[in-house]
């Protein structure tokens, strides 16, 4: 799943597709998180989840408004044409 | 602990003074709450280490790094006074934002578990992303937003992931814990450990920006309006490798003799690219994104032997990095405040006899940065190398050379200052007076002619 999310990011040129591979990304984590914490007996993992989903939450309200207000500007979400500043 | 609160609370207010036009006086009330904050600081560090339930721990360490980040933020605010007029409106939301940024350095640089560091960095980031977008109608500021989110959530999955597998392995996320679990660890479970680890330092190179984990910092520095750019260039780069350099300092049983060539590598690589390709640079906030790139890498070289004189010669690069950057930016800020002109390097013909003042502090401020002997910024280069030369020649040989490299480029916009004509029909943006930047560039001035006379005087 993390794999999955990597490869997206790395791979697609749609600015919503991205942030549905990085939210991928962030859930293999979490599965993660909870395997171990379900192994260990020990709850801490488990509440880090909480932690990891709250904030992924404010990191995605904030990456959708930073594509709302590229949409109005160039009427599109893909990345592509985002070559503005020089390489 | 309370200086942590009173960010907090200074940032709500800020934010909720920017909504009822209380604009005027914004600036100034952020310059008193940081001074406050600075001086609680300076009272808890007074009275000894506070430790929270093993979550935050506020020691020297800390405190040298909250302290930092506090002062530049001030001078950073005070640039804002008139700085920030091309879009006025959002003064409140930006010096809200920056509280923010500031807790979240402090949750950075004090941690002692995990879950801590995790929040931090992203208590630092989330605001960075809306403060680099800050200006909405522009695509470049636009573009810059967009680069640094994605990146910045890319590594914070790289983080999350280095820190499930380092829970794997040693069942907690204190760090006292994982450290004391290290050597069963690494027995039982190598693999993880050593995996989780390099999970997390190439999320850190991602927010330190090191090469090869670099690419985003010069789109950013460049699209994002001038004083962001300045508060990233300082303050977040100061918070990062604060947090770097605890992880490392607390886990160094942990790594291994290879994950040491991984980082002087990438400490070797990030100096030289970063001082060539900025030879070639014609934009000059470019340009200062691979200065800020390479002085990471000269930074990450103290890393490599860590005792316990690291965090003092750290701490003292900081200070006067942070300072001659600042002073750069508001220069720069002075002569281009509504950011109506490009910031190629012609932007500085002729400051020489269009105004002597400013074209000395910036050239006093270059000059630091390249690391020219009366300069403070000589003796925190010498500090380093004076540390690692002993097991690592080749790599502060390496350093010498990128280091006599980046003189030529922060040369020309010296020689642009001094030898080029001004085109006079250009109006001048310097007839206004903007004293707030006046004295930002003149206390930054001050500090590093400070710093080079009593270089011992911060007793670090």
């Amino acid at each position: 799943m993390f794999c999955i999310g990597v490869a997206g990011v790395l791979i697609r040129r749609n600015g919503i597709v991205l942030l549905m591979c990085v939210e991928l990304m962030l859930n293999a984590v979490n599965l993660l998180f909870t395997a171990y914490a379900t192994h260990f007996q020990d709850s801490a993992g488990q509440v880090f989840v909480f932690f990891i989903m709250v904030v992924a939450a404010a990191e995605v309200a904030v990456g959708l408004a930073i594509l709302v207000m590229i949409y109005r500007n160039t009427k599109s979400v893909d990345i592509s044409l985002l070559d503005k500043l020089k390489h | 602990m309370k200086t942590l609160i009173l960010l907090f609370i200074s940032g709500i207010f800020s934010l909720f003074g920017g909504i009822f036009g209380l604009k005027k006086i914004l600036p100034f009330f952020a310059s008193i709450a940081l001074a406050t904050a600075f001086g609680y600081l300076a009272y808890d560090s007074y009275y000894g280490i506070e430790n929270l339930q093993n979550m935050l721990i506020f020691d020297n360490y800390s405190t040298l790094f909250i302290g930092i980040t506090i002062v530049s933020t001030l001078l950073i605010v005070l640039m804002s006074a008139r700085g920030y007029s091309y879009n006025s409106n959002s003064i409140g939301d930006l010096i809200g934002l920056m509280f923010f940024v500031l807790c979240g350095v402090v949750c950075m640089v004090s941690f002692n578990n995990m879950v801590m560091l995790f929040l931090g960095i992203e208590i630092l980031s989330i605001p960075l992303y809306v403060m680099v977008g800050s200006h909405r109608n522009n695509l470049k500021s636009n573009e810059a937003a967009l680069k640094y989110f994605i990146m910045g959530a890319f590594a914070t999955g790289f983080l999350l992931f280095g820190m499930a597998l380092i829970y794997g392995a040693t069942q907690s996320f204190n760090l006292d814990v994982i450290r004391s679990f290290s050597a069963t660890a690494l027995q039982s479970s190598p693999a993880l450990v050593n995996i989780g680890l390099l999970l997390i330092t190439i999320a850190f190179a991602f927010k330190i920006a090191a090469v090869p984990f670099h690419y985003w910092s010069p789109d950013v520095y460049q699209g994002s309006p001038t004083l962001v750019t300045a508060f990233m260039a300082t303050v977040v780069k100061t918070a990062a490798l604060g947090a770097f350099l605890k992880f490392v300092i607390y886990l160094s049983p942990m790594l291994g003799s290879q994950w040491y060539i991984v980082l002087g590598l990438m400490s070797g690589a990030t100096m030289i690219f970063a001082n060539v390709v900025a030879i070639k640079q014609n934009d000059f906030k470019r340009m200062m994104a691979y200065s800020s790139i390479s002085h990471v890498g000269y930074i990450l070289m103290a890393f490599l032997t860590v005792n316990k004189d690291t965090q003092s010669v750290v701490g003292f690069y900081l200070i006067v990095y942070s300072l001659a950057t600042i002073g750069v930016f508001a220069c720069l800020l002075l002569l281009n405040p509504d950011h109506n002109k490009s910031s190629g390097f012609e932007i500085f013909n002729g400051l020489g006899k269009r105004s002597p003042f400013i074209a000395i502090i910036l050239t006093v401020c270059l000059l630091s940065l390249a690391g020219i002997p009366p300069l403070p910024g000589f003796f925190a280069k010498f500090s380093i190398f004076k540390q690692a030369i002993s097991e690592y020649l080749g790599l502060v040989i390496v350093a010498i050379a990128s280091s006599a490299i980046s003189i030529y480029y922060y040369f020309r916009a010296i020689t642009a200052m001094y030898f080029t004509k001004y085109d006079e029909t250009e109006t001048s943006c310097l007839k206004e007076k903007n004293y707030a930047g006046y004295f930002v560039i003149t206390v930054s001035l001050v500090g590093l002619l400070v710093l080079m006379i009593f270089p011992g005087l911060l007793g670090l």
